[in-house]
């Protein structure tokens, strides 16, 4: 009988033990925290880039194994195993090229990541094309608060994100539906005698929150001397869709959705000696259109480029 | 019989005091060998209930999921991305899917692959080595409704996970 009691009460020390070893296991599970300033975004139709920090602001080790992408538009999802440990009060950085996703999405989709814990805790995900608004713009986690701060500052309601200007070229103007080139690998290089495309992501971060379309009036343009003339030239915004680019289609309009990345397209060649080559010349987006039930407009200089003669 | 054993019988004497304290102690010490054997087959058959109750109390207590993501890939295959976040190997046998009307419904023909898409005939999520990760496709019988749902899953072990997943 005393066998079997001692034997009983082993059992219940095991039990008790495990309770204790669980609870402790979801006290930790509780106690994780680890916050995620990571920005979601669009590279092209099929890659979508993390940048960004994880920080452990918890007091224990936590190990991040899968993270999670989602374009809650196409619903597609992407998940990506991972083996980030993290020490109390550690900062790991998230950059290209490791987090570029292969993730098939749209201009203006809404992207999702959560990543996952060993303990089985979920980072929350936060959508990295919308903001929150409800009587003031706030940042919202892992915004770029440039973007916030030049609508603050008066310089206008549309914000561009500079990491998404490039170009891509053809020799001539091309035909409806002709898909784009490859991007040229010098961003900021441009040849007067190609036909060129420049791509930019603009956000619409008015304080009243309306939403703005652009019209056909919206350009790219350049100033610059000719023979000692002022000279301009200009690129128009144009219609790229799926890949594939529309230079003929008139009175193209883009809406930018509050708080949404959208990619703009401007395209067009500047006439042989409009402005001269070899020099550096700034470029400036002219943005019309309407915000609400109001006309809009805005200009914002933006970048240079190098002008080449071929 | 015999006319000694007769005459025993009759007279009502025991043959002998020590005789018969020999007979009473023998009789005491097979009733006890019996005894004891009785109670070491009970306390064995105890322990060994008992054994297997903690022990599956145990298992139970030790068995954790974590829904990663929950989707559908058509309007009648829900994939449930599922990771063992505990400390034992977890086996799912069955799998309850809220239907349009609200209620569960069971899956028993659910299928277990590891994310690479390899199936996993043990439905078994493993705790520490091996595939921790994995999926549950399960093909519905009606396309879920929009909103939140929810999905049940019930282990070997006889733990009940229950999570809410949204659908577009």
């Amino acid at each position: 009988m005393s066998t079997v009691f001692v034997w009983s009460l082993s059992q219940n020390t095991l039990y008790n033990n495990t309770v204790t070893q669980t609870r402790q296991a979801d006290l930790d599970r509780a106690n994780e925290k680890i916050v995620a300033d990571v920005n979601v975004s669009r590279v092209d139709d099929y890659n979508v880039a993390l940048n960004g920090n994880l920080s452990n602001n918890g007091p224990l080790s936590v190990q991040i194994v899968t993270l999670w992408v989602l374009d809650a538009n196409k619903k597609t999802y992407f998940n990506k195993s991972l083996s980030i440990t993290l020490k109390p009060g550690n900062v790991t950085t998230l950059s290209d090229p490791a987090y570029n996703i292969p993730l098939a999405n749209s201009g203006g989709d809404l992207l999702s990541y959560w990543f996952i814990t060993a303990r089985g805790n979920t980072i929350s995900e936060h959508q990295g094309t919308t903001i929150n608004y409800n009587t003031e713009i706030t940042n919202p986690p892992g915004s770029n608060s440039a973007n916030y701060s030049m609508v603050s500052q008066g310089i206008g309601s549309v914000a561009m994100n500079f990491s998404q200007f490039w170009h891509c070229d053809f020799a001539l103007k091309p035909a409806d539906g002709t898909l784009l080139p490859p991007r040229n690998s010098l961003n900021y290089t441009v040849s007067e005698t190609n036909y060129t495309i420049f791509h930019v992501e603009l956000a619409d971060y008015d304080p009243l929150g309306e939403d703005i379309t652009l019209n056909q009036y919206s350009t790219i343009y350049v100033i610059g001397p000719h023979s000692g003339t002022v000279m301009w030239g200009f690129w128009n915004l144009v219609n790229v869709t799926g890949g594939k680019i529309y230079p003929s289609l008139s009175g193209f309009k883009v809406t930018l959705p509050l708080g949404v990345q959208t990619d703009l397209y401007f395209a067009g060649s500047l006439p042989s000696k409009t402005i001269d080559p070899g020099n550096v010349y700034p470029l400036n987006i002219l943005l019309y259109g309407t915000k609400g039930t109001s006309d809009y407009g805005q200009n914002i200089p933006f970048v240079s480029v190098y002008l080449v003669s071929n | 019989m015999k006319p000694r054993v007769q005459k025993l019988l009759k007279s009502g004497r025991a043959v002998s005091a020590v005789i018969s304290n020999l007979i009473l102690i023998g009789a005491v010490i097979a009733v006890g060998f019996v005894v004891i054997v009785w109670a070491q087959t009970q306390s064995s058959n105890y322990n060994k209930q008992y054994s297997s109750v903690i022990a599956s109390d145990i298992n139970q207590l030790q068995e954790r999921i974590t829904l990663e993501a929950c989707y559908n890939s058509t309007p009648t295959t829900l994939n449930a991305y599922l990771m063992n976040s505990g400390t034992v190997n977890v086996t799912i046998w069955t799998v309850y899917v809220s239907s349009q009307s609200g209620s569960l419904t069971p899956y028993n023909n659910f299928k277990l692959y590891t994310f690479q898409n390899q199936l996993v005939s043990s439905n078994t999520l493993n705790a520490t080595k091996g595939m921790r990760e994995g999926y549950v496709q399960i093909s519905l019988l009606t396309p879920l409704s929009g909103g939140s749902n929810l999905i049940r899953i019930i282990t070997l072990g006889g733990s009940a996970f229950v999570f809410t997943f949204a659908v577009a």
